[in-house]
């Protein structure tokens, strides 16, 4: 039944047998939305959880949250894509990306708060939702099209079918509308199983990391589209647009207010988050996902690289301006490839710079150790850009072997020990490329990583060392001291809330309980707040607002006020912290039944074996700390990762989350106390149950 | 900004050659929320190209280091610690590459003139 923000309804897919069926979400809603509802079906539906995630018998969900499709502010167009990935290395771990857009109000508006994906069709099919109406349909049409192209040959098809109206209207709420579907599709990198595959919606919202794209390839699925003409039931809704002109009278810059550096957060400067080393010409205008206030996405005259944003931006810069000294038309026609090939712009820029790496050492090239036609002298141009990701998405040449994922690569090519101990391999985590911050600096992203299944990508902390240099970029003072930013961070870091060792990163810290509540904390607020109810991770958490006199963020009052604005409940911060912990202990269980234990949680060797030197990213790094007993903020830079004390970590990390410190695995006592007794009870049938 | 000593033909080609990728130099783009994305530099004419085309950051004591033991320019290298010495950490960049221009304009014309001789 649609209340409270749910749709109520869960579309279950069997590609197998080209049926559809539903779940009630309400036997789902305790999880709350996203990742939450998304682990509990996987728990429930996937019957081997060992599987590899290119078997059909894995399953997928694509889960919305009861706030997509609202006017929540930066939370309404994110969705959550979830199954066992392709690209973790050495297991394909069941993990988790993200994308936004506009898919998650559609598939609101046509009554369905997420999908369900098993089996695996006989020959390709692309899924066809129309409100209740759902379609299994024959894509050989665009069995090897572009992300692009098949969107647009989706939306010629529907076009002719409709004349450009949706379901002309038999009631209120199922009336008409002029929007076309929206639609995530994998390219020809996931149909030809590259663990670099992506989903793509629209031209430039992605579900990058986990190769989900490669998934939907192995399921011979295409894409899903769907389009909408109901409503999302707000259960006050004179209440959330009360919450959301408050969050704007007290949390964003007034007009004429000079936009202050601050990292991502809701009070930070909108803009487009564009990093060519040249803009692309012509006209431009913003691009936003459903909802949001922001808008850190372009659209150019051109079309090319439409709503590419951040990272994906910067992809090909460098090799880009070591070729011609400036920024040119190579780095945005690279971009623009990855969004229509459907390929992970991270794995590919860190890979890059591995190939470049080869190349230079005399390892890779014509007649080389590594043989391959791909032309090195090339990189940085066009050409090379396009041979290199066509050859990947393609399983061309060397591509057969980069289509498993770089590190899969060294290995085949007997060099990942070697390379990771030369630090030219620079994936430090679970086969993932490092994000750009470093384990050995920034550690909360480290750790949080390992930890987890994946390259986090959640900001909640990095937002402060960006507010940091970029001040000192500048050379204006930060407005807050680190004293002042640990004691208002940690201040909202309920159950820990006063503990402001959490935001000491100085290195005689970092093996520290303190340091593990703050891993803790962020595994907690991202599984419920932002993956769960989907706030943006570029704008939550707000711990310090510079648009305010007293620089306190609205993170911790605003999460709550808006989902109880739209879901009629009335739960505090700490409780989504504690569903957060439910989620995430879940997740541990699926993990273990994978073959996760403490044993193999550790970095790859440079980050324990090679300092992270000045000579490597720069003179500072800058993150709240103590040095003498003083804050201030420190340089993380010069340090490495030491083994015991990352053991150390680990250990008040499993007893801080009420696990087995011996196996990192969840206990009895901890699962009952989050009324997880059937996994309790699944995990001691597969013997990996923590001991008491 | 300090006036360098003229260089040897040798110490000019020493200077411009490039460095195994073993004894790369790193300059480091700071993007915006993109994390850092180090960027190898083998050789005095990248240095320029990427500082040029880009606004990188990097450590002039590193660059130093770099420009002493694999460049052979102890000259260059204590020059860029002087000039750098009392600038906040990330206004120095600006200050060493000027050094760093006026280095490689000087090993070019020695090049030149050898190259007429």
């Amino acid at each position: 039944m649609a209340t409270g923000g749910y749709a109520g309804k869960i579309l279950r897919l069997d590609l197998t047998s080209r049926t559809s069926s539903v779940i009630e979400t309400e036997k789902y809603a305790d999880w709350g939305g996203g990742h939450g509802i998304g682990s509990a079906l996987f728990w429930d539906l996937c019957k081997d959880k060992t599987v590899p995630g290119l078997d059909p018998g894995n399953v997928v969900t694509i889960m919305t949250s009861p706030l997509s499709g609202t006017m929540v502010p930066s939370a309404s167009g994110r969705v959550e894509v979830q199954g066992i990935g392709a690209t973790s290395y050495p297991i394909n771990w069941f993990t988790r990306s993200n994308f936004g857009g506009r898919f998650g109000g559609q598939l609101k508006y046509a009554g369905w708060d997420g999908i369900v994906l098993e089996g695996k069709a006989d020959k390709p099919v692309w899924i066809d939702v129309v409100n209740d109406k759902v379609v299994f349909r024959d894509a050989a049409g665009l069995w090897g099209k572009d992300t692009q192209e098949t969107q647009k040959l989706i939306w010629k098809t529907k076009d002719a079918e409709i004349h450009g109206w949706t379901e002309v209207g038999k009631s209120r709420d199922a009336g008409r509308t002029t929007q076309k579907p929206a639609i995530i599709t994998t390219g020809p990198a996931g149909e030809n199983l590259s663990t670099l595959g992506c989903l793509v919606h629209d031209a430039g919202n992605a579900a990058g990391q986990g190769g989900f794209g490669a998934v939907f390839g192995s399921k011979n699925l295409k894409a899903i589209s769907v389009v909408g003409t109901g409503s999302v039931d707000v259960a006050d809704p004179a209440g959330l647009f009360a919450a959301r002109m408050w969050a704007k009278e007290e949390y964003a810059a007034k007009a004429g207010q000079p936009a202050e550096p601050n990292g991502p957060s809701f009070g930070v400067d909108p803009a487009a988050v564009l990093m060519y080393g040249k803009a692309p010409d012509g006209p431009r205008g913003p691009q936003a996902c459903q909802g949001c206030i922001n808008g850190c996405r372009a659209r150019f005259g051109d079309g090319v690289a439409n709503e590419s944003s951040c990272q994906e931006t910067s992809m090909y810069k460098v090799f880009d301006v070591l070729a011609h000294g400036v920024g040119t038309e190579a780095s945005i026609i690279a971009t623009d490839l990855v969004q229509k090939m459907g390929v992970n712009s991270y794995e590919l820029m860190q890979g890059v710079g591995y190939l470049y790496a080869l190349g230079k050492m005399g390892v890779l090239g014509a007649g080389k150790e590594i043989d391959t036609d791909l032309d090195m002298s090339r990189v940085g141009e066009t050409d090379f850009a396009v041979d290199l990701i066509t050859k990947i998405a393609n399983r061309e040449g060397i591509g057969e072997d980069l289509a498993n994922g770089f590190v899969r690569a060294a290995e085949k090519w007997g060099r990942l020990e070697k390379d990771f101990a030369a630090g030219i391999l620079d994936f430090p985590y679970w086969g993932y490329a490092n994000h750009g911050y470093d384990p050995r600096a920034e550690i909360e992203w480290g750790y949080g990583s390992i930890m987890g299944e994946r390259d986090m990508n959640l900001h909640c902390f990095n937002t402060n060392f960006w507010s940091v240099i970029k001040h000192m970029m500048v050379g204006k003072a930060m407005p807050v001291s680190a004293e002042e930013y640990a004691k208002i961070a940690s201040s909202k870091m309920v159950p820990y809330a006063g503990d402001t060792a959490m935001l000491d990163f100085s290195t005689e810290n970092i093996y520290s309980e303190s340091i593990a509540k703050l891993v803790v904390w962020q595994g907690h607020y991202g599984r419920f707040w932002k993956q769960s109810a989907l706030y943006c991770d570029f704008r939550w958490p707000d711990f310090t607002n510079y648009n305010r006199d007293d620089n306190v963020g609205i993170t911790g009052d605003g999460e709550p006020k808006f989902w109880n604005a739209v879901t009629g409940q009335d739960i505090t911060f700490a409780k989504g912290i504690e569903l957060g912990r439910r989620i995430f202990n879940l997740d541990n269980a699926i993990w273990a039944l994978q073959g996760r234990h403490r044993d193999i949680v550790k970095f790859a060797s440079y980050i324990y074996d090679k300092k992270l030197e000045t000579s490597l990213v720069g003179p500072l790094y800058p993150m709240s700390g103590k040095v003498a007993g003083k804050w201030e903020y420190v340089n993380c830079v010069g340090r490495s990762i030491d083994r015991a004390g990352f053991e150390e970590f680990k250990t008040h990390f499993y007893a801080l989350e009420g696990w087995d410190p011996k196996s990192g695995w969840p206990t009895r006592a901890t699962l009952e106390g989050l009324k997880l007794t059937n996994v309790a009870d699944a995990l001691e049938a597969a013997q990996k149950l923590g001991a008491a | 900004m300090a006036a360098l000593q003229p260089m040897t033909p040798q110490a000019a080609e020493r200077f411009m050659a490039e460095q195994p990728y073993e004894d790369r130099f790193h300059v480091s783009l700071v993007g915006k929320h993109g994390g850092f994305q180090p960027i190898p530099v083998l050789s005095v004419s990248e240095f320029m190209k990427v500082t040029t085309g880009l606004d990188p950051v990097f450590s002039a004591e590193a660059l130093a280091v770099w420009v002493v033991g694999r460049l052979g320019d102890v000259e260059l290298g204590e020059a860029i610690r002087v000039e750098c010495a009392d600038l906040p950490l990330f206004q120095q960049a600006p200050s060493a590459c000027a050094l760093v221009a006026a280095r490689l304009a000087q090993a070019e014309s020695v090049r030149s003139a050898a190259a007429l001789r």
